[in-house]
């Protein structure tokens, strides 16, 4: 893959309903104004609930929707510029692309389904019949379906469908290899073993890949680098630990980890330098916390405090003796297998614990204490 | 993927891109033209659906032809309602529709039983219809006068022998007998081959829930499977009474001898008459025009409601037909015996008669001859007539299927507006019925600067018969294109191909079936129909069917038997091919 093909995405305009002659209050765009820079090599993913635009920008960088405005450049190629009038149509793009349903033909074998791109009148000639062979048989062994390369499409499970259409989409040796949720349609165990072997194919051909998916557990596990996105914006951007750990508002927090959001309020502030400030805060119950967080708030601010299930500590209320603004009880409990999950009600909330299963075992009815361990607690805008 | 129009697309449009190293066809300016030419095919396609229908309506209002000497008047329209010919005609053509129903529920039966059930010789049966279906109904006519004529017939002759039977049984020349000849070789085959796989794809846990709910099987039936399959019934029931409105071969040959005229024969008779009444045949087809325009509007507006039921097709597993028992055999042993008799008997008598010294007269002391097969042979006439068979069913075929391709693919894959529009347009040679239309294209062959060269030629008879094909086909390809998912195509782009290739490597081979079906049947037009190009031939052009038209009204039916037998070979070849497609289909799904 060639180096330093950098895509870049510039105020990238779509609204669906530009043409409607009455627009409803929900007709928001698609894409509103979307900008981001993407490295080669990086396994870059596109996170955020349906309808928040991710998959249309996908289809934007890939050429399948029209953007009403913006740039699209993938080093120094122009893909899309609606300011110099260039579209270049998708199969001039040379990019590779896993579809949802995968899109495998069914009237050609494996085989033929991954020769395809390279048989295209653009490439015809480019390509000896031998040249294609060794391909196509290379790229099988690679995503391990080498045996089946016989069979009609059409006799393929689901998850050797999956490994098809990324072995269509990389044949050509695309520069970005676009996905828009490829998992979705497999169940647990086989997206799980997907999930590694589509990282070990990534990282083995170094191809950028652009990855699409309402799947938080999914863009944590795979991700070099990834967005939350909402309403055709991107809310915030960074590597996986970083979103998790410092989510700058509700919505990332509560779409990354099941974050418990409770309403507090700034009572001091440290900056520490690099973006990073130590708060104190108290809830609006008045239980005072430590807490840490990206944005710069002043004390008095009312905020959201983001509290990682697993950072929660649910201890029993007679070791401590007191009953202060962190009691409650236990309201219910929900076992995982590798841990239990305990529903805390502390006044008016409802918090969510996550011990392993190790720990002390609390019932329903229990009276508890909560503790948070440090840096369990990020505080975030609305 | 669907093309925008608006500033930003135009825009994109303008510019050829400069960093896009391959930038030709598939370019952004390649795109506009592209664009732009699909845009004149459908202002073409539309033109040329909707002017033979202006043209008729026009001429209903006009004493001299409409496009050069356009006579405004109402005088068409108060001889058409005071002739007592043409009101008894429209009440006949009413009459004889009514058999659409009544075969329809006879079809239905057969066509559940055939789907939910392991029968015995169901292929055979299945191709037995697609035989009937592609047979030209002329020698079967012709068939069914050996055995039913009141004086000749075979089966009259036989049931004088019977002590109770005194004077011929059965009358072919009657309303009965048009009926009877209708339903058995064409509407109850056609309504069989449309039900059926409609109801096959029906998931059949729709029906084992009623079961399971305590429902019978007519019950089931009447309140599960009937509401499920309810738009192919009603596509089937509106097309049925449509063609029905509108045949005329056998209206024809059976009805004149008894003096009934029915919609299509009385404009042919109106058209032929001395001097010819064109502008009253115009203001009698206007006015069923209207009453199909209401047809096809009322059955798309229920389509379009009913769309919710046919997503619902299709999911999870399939029926396994139930097991043969001893019932089931007897349902196949009545089948084949049907179609033994509905379509194997009135062949045989073709088969018989184009031996025969003289057309039904079988027991002359010596009553076989090869003599009209060798008249037939031997003779110019019939060489040309096949010659010009195969050109004109080539040139339908081939042309055809590429325009109901390309203009279905249009539809089905882009949003533009006036889109319901157009598809409406799409309907309208439909319905016209086969004489008019010809009749219309006559007209402006005749009359229309620049295409009087056309007339007299091969052309005209192509064009006809492409534009009398267009509607069935385009539809059932759109909605087979509808079913391909988008992302089947889209993938291919992503690959690298342009739009054209997709479209040839992709697309058209996942509805290949449909293409080849497609064009089988564009092919049979050229070696079956009759109303429509009849007007349009000349001695120079005439087909196989017209040929054997040509022989059969100037009475020698011997000869037109040898035609016939000739061209039910031909149509059996073609039934066997678009069974064996189909065979070929279901094993790919």
């Amino acid at each position: 893959m060639s180096a330093g093909m950098k895509l870049v995405v510039e105020d990238l305009r779509k609204d669906y309903h530009r043409q409607a002659r009455r627009r409803g209050e929900d007709d928001k765009p698609a894409l509103d104004g979307v900008s981001l820079a993407i490295e080669d090599g990086a396994f870059f993913t596109l996170l955020g609930p349906s309808g928040c635009g991710k998959t249309t920008l996908l289809r934007c960088i890939a050429g399948l929707e029209i953007p009403d405005g913006g740039e699209i450049r993938l080093g120094d190629r122009i893909l899309f510029s609606s300011a110099r009038g260039i579209n270049v149509s998708p199969n001039r793009r040379n990019l590779g692309m896993v579809f949802q349903s995968y899109a495998i033909w069914p009237h050609m074998d494996v085989s033929e389904n991954v020769a395809y791109p390279l048989t295209v009148r653009g490439r015809r000639g480019t390509y000896g019949r031998a040249d294609i062979d060794r391909r196509v048989a290379e790229l099988l062994d690679v995503i391990q379906i080498a045996h089946l390369a016989k069979r009609k499409a059409t006799m393929l499970s689901g998850g050797q469908q999956q490994r098809l259409a990324v072995a269509r989409a990389l044949v050509m040796e695309p520069p970005v290899l676009l996905l828009d949720e490829p998992l979705s349609n497999l169940d647990t165990r086989l997206r799980e073993d997907l999930r590694v072997e589509l990282t070990r194919i990534q990282e083995r051909l170094g191809v950028t890949s652009i990855y699409v998916t309402h799947d938080q557990a999914e863009a944590l596990a795979m991700s070099s680098s990834l967005a939350v996105m909402r309403d055709g914006a991107i809310e915030q951007r960074g590597t996986p630990e970083e979103l998790y750990d410092y989510p700058r508002t509700r919505f990332v927090a509560s779409f990354l980890g099941a974050a418990n959001l409770v309403e507090a309020r700034v009572r001091s502030v440290d900056d520490r330098g690099a973006d990073l400030y130590r708060f104190g805060a108290e809830t609006v119950w008045g239980a005072r916390f430590d807490a840490v967080g990206r944005v710069p708030f002043r004390p008095g601010d009312r905020v959201s405090a983001a509290l990682r299930p697993e950072g929660v500590q649910v201890i029993p209320r007679a070791e401590t003796g007191t009953d202060d603004a962190w009691s409650g009880a236990i309201e219910s409990v929900q076992f995982l297998g590798d841990a239990v999950v305990y529903f805390v009600r502390l006044r008016d909330v409802l918090l969510r614990a996550r011990s392993d299963r190790g720990g002390r075992r609390f019932a329903a009815g229990d009276a508890v204490r909560i503790e948070l361990r440090s840096e369990a607690c990020t505080l975030v805008a609305d | 993927m669907t093309l925008k129009t608006g500033p930003v697309a135009a825009l994109a449009g303008t510019a050829l891109s400069e960093n896009d190293p391959g930038a030709g066809w598939t370019g952004p300016v390649a795109e506009t033209l592209l664009r732009g030419f699909g845009w004149l095919c459908l202002a073409a396609v539309a033109a040329i659906c909707i002017l033979p229908v202006l043209l008729i309506v026009l001429g209903g209002f006009s004493e001299g032809e409409p496009i050069n000497a356009f006579a405004p008047t109402l005088e068409p329209w108060a001889r058409a309602l005071e002739s007592k010919h043409t009101i008894d005609s429209i009440v006949t053509s009413f009459v004889l529709s009514l058999r659409v129903p009544a075969a329809m529920l006879i079809a239905f039966f057969i066509a559940w039983y055939l789907a939910r059930n392991d029968v015995f010789g169901k292929r055979a049966i299945m191709f037995s219809l697609w035989v009937g279906f592609f047979l030209p109904i002329l020698p079967a006519t012709l068939g069914w006068i050996l055995l039913l004529d009141p004086n000749f017939g075979l089966v009259n002759d036989w049931l004088k022998n019977l002590p109770f039977v005194s004077g011929p049984a059965f009358d072919i020349y009657s309303l009965g007998g048009i009926t009877w000849v209708h339903i058995t070789l064409s509407t109850i085959p056609i309504m069989v081959i449309l039900i059926e796989p409609a109801q096959r794809l029906i998931d059949a846990s729709f029906e084992e829930a009623s079961t399971m709910s305590g429902a019978g099987t007519l019950t089931t039936l009447r309140r599960v499977t009937v509401p499920l399959i309810a738009p192919t019934l009603l596509t089937a029931f509106i097309a049925g009474t449509i063609r029905s409105l509108e045949a005329f071969e056998v209206e024809q040959l059976l009805g004149l001898p008894a003096d009934i005229l029915v919609y299509s024969t009385r404009i042919y008779h109106l058209l032929r008459v001395i001097p010819p009444d064109a502008p009253q045949s115009m203001a009698l087809s206007s006015f069923f025009l209207v009453i199909m325009f209401v047809l096809v509007l009322v059955y798309r507006v229920w389509l379009q409601r009913a769309s919710m039921a046919a997503t619902l097709t299709g999911r999870g597993a399939k029926l396994q037909p139930r097991q043969r028992t001893r019932g089931s055999y007897a349902v196949s042993a009545f089948l084949f015996l049907a179609v033994a008799v509905t379509i194997g008997l009135p062949f045989l008598m073709v088969l018989l008669s184009s031996f025969s010294r003289l057309f039904g007269f079988f027991h002359l002391p010596d009553p076989w001859t090869f003599g009209h097969w060798a008249t037939v042979l031997e003779g110019d006439e019939f060489l040309r007539a096949v010659n010009q068979s195969l050109m004109t069913g080539a040139a339908v075929a081939i042309a055809g299927t590429t325009i109901y391709l390309g203009l279905a693919w249009f539809i089905a894959r882009n949003a533009f507006p006036g889109k319901g529009a157009l598809s409406l347009a799409i309907w309208m040679p439909w319905a016209l019925p086969g004489v008019l239309l010809g009749t219309a294209f006559l007209v402006i062959f005749l009359n229309a600067p620049g295409l009087t060269i056309f007339y007299g030629t091969a052309v005209a008879l192509v064009t006809v018969l492409i534009v009398q094909g267009l509607p069935f086909a385009t539809h059932l390809f759109e909605a087979s294109i509808g079913q391909v998912s988008r992302e089947l195509e889209e993938s291919s782009l992503m690959s690298g191909a342009g739009r054209l290739e997709t479209v040839l490597r992709i697309t058209a081979p996942l509805v290949a079936p449909v293409v080849a079906t497609v064009f089988v049947l564009s092919f049979m037009s050229a070696i079956k129909d009759i109303s429509a190009t009849v007007l349009v031939s000349t001695p120079d052009t005439l087909t196989l069917p017209l040929l054997m038209f040509v022989y059969a009204t100037s009475g020698r039916l011997e000869v037109a038997a040898v035609v016939g037998v000739i061209t039910v070979l031909i149509a059996m070849a073609m039934a066997l091919l678009v069974t064996w497609i189909g065979d070929r289909a279901a094993v790919i799904r």
